[in-house]
């Protein structure tokens, strides 16, 4: 970006993906350079909105109209444009440009790869991609609402975050659900206790869990799919949804590092190309806990990382602390939270815990500090305590007892003295 | 309209049991019994005390909802619409200080509002822990400015910056003196102002600072004075101070001529430089001879700690002030720092900050400190700017030729390599 182009009032950010990384880097963006173009390019045909919020869609909670509000008071408040429809195929750094599947080119002084990932599909016997649903965007969402009739029978196989929450709102509207675990359900994030209490409730809401199963074969049966699981079963439903994990929407023909499935970036969210950055579900960032590079496709890093990212575009600096695993599920009046190191056995772990019929809270420390939270309907507890005195890596080991035993209170307490401590 | 209030929640010692604050918060209109306050009761660590939102400037719980029910009130506290909210939990996720209160079986959070302007806690509260206060007044005492606002200086005065962030950084402990010039602070600041002659500021401050010693008092004793009062008038004076090791904080401000009375050279007057006595004209140049080295001058004199800092090196400058403050507990603290002005050097209002950083990119103006006499350079530049990056600036070096202008620079380099000498090794 050369002095003429400021001067000329010339500069123009150019963001693909119009996603909470993009709308996070836009507003960054702006922030800092009030005069400069900010264009946005999606290739959906929807304002902005959260994936997070797709799941109360379904149920009711929320309607199309809301969905896309704060998208389009972003763009208005910060003068951005969108171009949507809009899918880019290749990048070409040298003449500084991008070209999309129409074949047209948009130019950029600063550009930032925010597209997000997509539904992974895997192979599977006969399967058509006609007769599965994903559940990723607002057309999956209205795709599968103008197929769902009353009291439907519907199988999700997948028993990640996406697979829970989508079933939960299903069993709420009525319909019959069974998930088709490859192993247990949220197997990444939650212990045996928590696995088996939202069973349990599943059951209690027209809801199965077949757990341990791969599905084999696909087939139709009139109106219907025939499902063939690996232990022989057979399973008959009105529609299947594929929640199999996600993989980075990559495309641009080799020329950026991919690394663990996303775009290797900088703490800065550089990629290894001058001028073009990349942040959320498609970047491979460092983690906070031991600095590897993988992708971390949750809500939070996206907001964060595009925030950074956008701040290091317009000339500031700004500094990625790294992403910390984080997760909050809601399901039947259930609330499980689960931050940081929680999954791993590492013998420089001490792990403090304390359990009762319905609830557990899980404490992970490395030496002084707190590294990881898992708790289940610890009443009133606050996560997000818990992860920013991970964050700021204070120093809480010493009160271990007092934490396990009065939680909520603990961490306040020991987060506003770290704040004393830090002021001038 | 924004609220110009803010809930303050004091030190922790509310008595054990209290719990009124959020009674009274759970009877607010509309609260639907729901308090959005929390009792921190932790005998185990002897405290007690109460949490909330923290009504961030930075919300980070407004950035992450994905519906947008949370967001900024007009009153600026930060709040959530209840339509748009479906209980996702994501901030309380991510808010660190407790104040999004989660009700997953009803689908929706629940969050301090600040009841308007009118919080029904604090107006509970009868033991001074919860209070409603202006956030100015907070903001004053927390980050004072110790000198008064509308100070009728120059604009782009560097002196006035001097003031504002020696005080800002030493704070409220001091009495200042002051001598005729610029300077002559009196009724405009927030600390005791002792005015003397340009001759007696530094024995003022040694009679006050003898005493302090008797009553074991640590206030410090501040100077901040002019070069024509340092290096001219009151240097006799100083050097005496100095050799008894008088615990004063001697600041000069070195804006190089007596400003104050129209522009007249000093003792620190550069070489060359134009000034009301050293005219430019068919037979002046300017200044015939060169400056008195006045901080070299006081580093030999052996005392506690001498420095020399300037306006574009803030950090730096606030180093060398926190270092003084300590030294003078022991003996004398004297900085000297150049301080423009754009009246006398006559160089644009908006420059003051570069001509600085010019001064010391040109070697003009070298950054050192000295503690009892070993001088050790602070600030090292690597390729010295040639002197016309610094004279550029200023109308009191216009007239100068190529020649007396290569006077100039050997004139510098010469005496930036005597400090090299007898400064000790990187």
């Amino acid at each position: 970006m050369g002095v003429s182009d400021i001067v000329m009032g010339k500069v123009k950010y150019l963001i693909l993906g119009a996603g909470p990384a993009g709308l996070s880097a836009a507003q960054a963006i702006r922030g800092l350079d009030k005069t400069a173009e900010i264009v946005l390019v999606t290739r959906e045909t929807v304002p902005p909105y959260s994936p997070a919020l797709l799941p109360y869609l379904i149920s009711n909670e929320i309607s199309p109209n809301d969905l896309f509000l704060k998208g389009k008071d972003i763009l208005a408040a910060f003068n951005l444009s969108l171009r949507l429809g809009k899918e880019v195929t290749e990048l070409a750094p040298e003449k500084k440009e991008v070209v999309n599947s129409d074949g047209e080119r948009e130019s950029y002084s600063k550009l930032l790869i925010a597209t997000g990932a997509k539904p992974q599909i895997p192979r599977i016997q006969k399967l058509k991609p006609d007769q599965i649903h994903t559940f990723r965007t607002f057309a999956d969402y209205e795709r599968l609402r103008s197929s769902l009739g009353q009291r439907q029978n519907i199988a999700i196989y997948g028993a990640g975050l996406v697979a829970v929450e989508l079933a939960e709102k299903l069993c709420l509207e009525g319909h019959t659900v069974t998930i088709i675990a490859r192993s247990s359900l949220l197997r990444k994030y939650y212990s045996r206790l928590g696995v088996e209490k939202l069973t349990r409730m599943f059951s209690q809401h027209n809801g199965t869990i077949a757990a341990g199963h791969t599905l084999v074969c696909v087939d139709v049966q009139g109106e219907k799919l025939k499902l063939e699981l690996s232990s022989g079963e057979t399973l008959v439903v009105d529609r299947l949804v594929m929640a199999t994990g996600i993989e980075s929407n990559l495309f641009s023909n080799g020329l950026l590092l991919v690394v663990e499935g996303g775009v290797k970036v900088s703490r800065r969210m550089e990629t290894a190309l001058p001028d073009i950055y990349a942040a959320g579900d498609v970047a491979a960032a460092p983690s906070f806990g031991d600095g590897q590079y993988s992708t971390c496709p949750i809500l939070p890093e996206a907001v964060l990382q595009g925030r950074i990212a956008g701040t290091n575009m317009a000339g500031g600096e700004a500094e990625y602390p790294g992403w910390i695993p984080a997760n909050v599920v809601r399901c039947f009046g259930n609330v499980l939270f689960t931050i940081g190191a929680v999954a791993d056995s590492n013998p420089a772990y001490h792990t403090a815990e304390r359990r009762d019929d319905s609830s557990y809270l899980r404490l992970v420390f490395q030496q002084e500090q707190l590294v990881g939270v898992e708790g289940l309907n610890v009443k009133s507890v606050h996560a997000g305590v818990f992860l920013n005195l991970i964050k700021e890596r204070v120093p809480v080991r010493k009160y271990e007892d007092v934490l396990l035993a009065k939680p909520r209170e603990t961490a306040s307490w020991l987060m506003l003295q770290h704040r004393k401590s830090q002021a001038v | 309209m924004a609220l110009n209030n803010t809930l303050v929640i004091h030190e922790a010692k509310c008595p054990p049991s209290c719990v009124l604050c959020v009674e009274a918060c759970r009877r607010r209109e509309g609260a639907n019994g729901q308090a959005v306050l929390e009792v921190l009761d932790l005998p185990e660590v002897e405290s007690r005390s109460v949490a909330t939102c923290g009504q961030c400037s930075q919300p980070e719980c407004v950035a992450i909802c994905p519906s947008g029910a949370l967001g900024r009130a007009g009153s600026g506290a930060v709040v959530v619409d209840k339509k748009l909210c479906v209980g996702c939990g994501l901030c309380d996720l991510l808010c660190p200080y407790g104040g999004i209160i989660s009700k997953p079986e009803e689908q929706k959070i629940y969050k301090c509002d600040l009841c308007g302007d009118d919080p029904q806690c604090a107006k509970a509260c009868p033991n001074g822990v919860l209070t409603y206060e202006k956030a100015g007044a907070i903001a004053e005492r927390l980050q004072e400015d110790l000198v008064s606002p509308g100070l009728p200086y120059c604009a782009g005065c560097g002196m006035e910056l001097v003031d504002r962030f020696t005080l800002r950084v030493l704070g409220k402990n001091v009495i200042l003196f002051g001598a005729p010039g610029c300077n002559v602070l009196g009724a405009k600041v927030k600390t005791p102002y002792y005015g003397s002659l340009m001759t007696n500021a530094v024995s003022s401050a040694t009679g006050v600072s003898r005493y302090f010693k008797h009553t074991h008092r640590d206030t410090i004793c501040l100077a901040i004075i002019g070069d024509g009062a340092t290096a001219d008038i009151g240097f006799g004076a100083l050097s005496a101070a100095a050799e008894r090791g008088e615990r004063i904080l001697y600041i000069c401000y070195d804006n190089e001529a007596y400003m104050n009375t129209g522009v007249q050279r000093s003792g620190t007057t550069p070489l060359g430089s134009w000034t009301n006595t050293t005219q430019v004209g068919a037979r002046g140049r300017g200044k015939q001879g060169s400056a008195k080295n006045v901080p070299l001058l006081m580093a030999f004199h052996q005392i506690q700690y001498v420095a020399t800092a300037t306006l574009a090196y803030p950090e730096d400058y606030m180093r060398k002030l926190l270092k003084a403050a300590e030294a003078v507990e022991e003996g004398m603290a004297y900085l000297h720092v150049l301080s423009p002005c754009p009246t006398g050097w006559k160089s644009k209002t908006e420059h003051t900050i570069e001509v600085t950083r010019a001064a010391v990119a040109t070697n003009y103006f070298p950054l050192w400190e000295a503690e009892r006499g070993i001088i050790r350079l602070t600030h090292v530049v690597q390729n010295r700017a040639p002197i016309q990056e610094f004279l550029k600036y200023m109308g009191r070096f216009s007239h100068l030729s190529e020649v007396e202008i290569q006077h100039l620079q050997e004139h510098v380099d010469a005496v930036y390599h005597q400090l090299r000498r007898i400064a000790v090794p990187q």
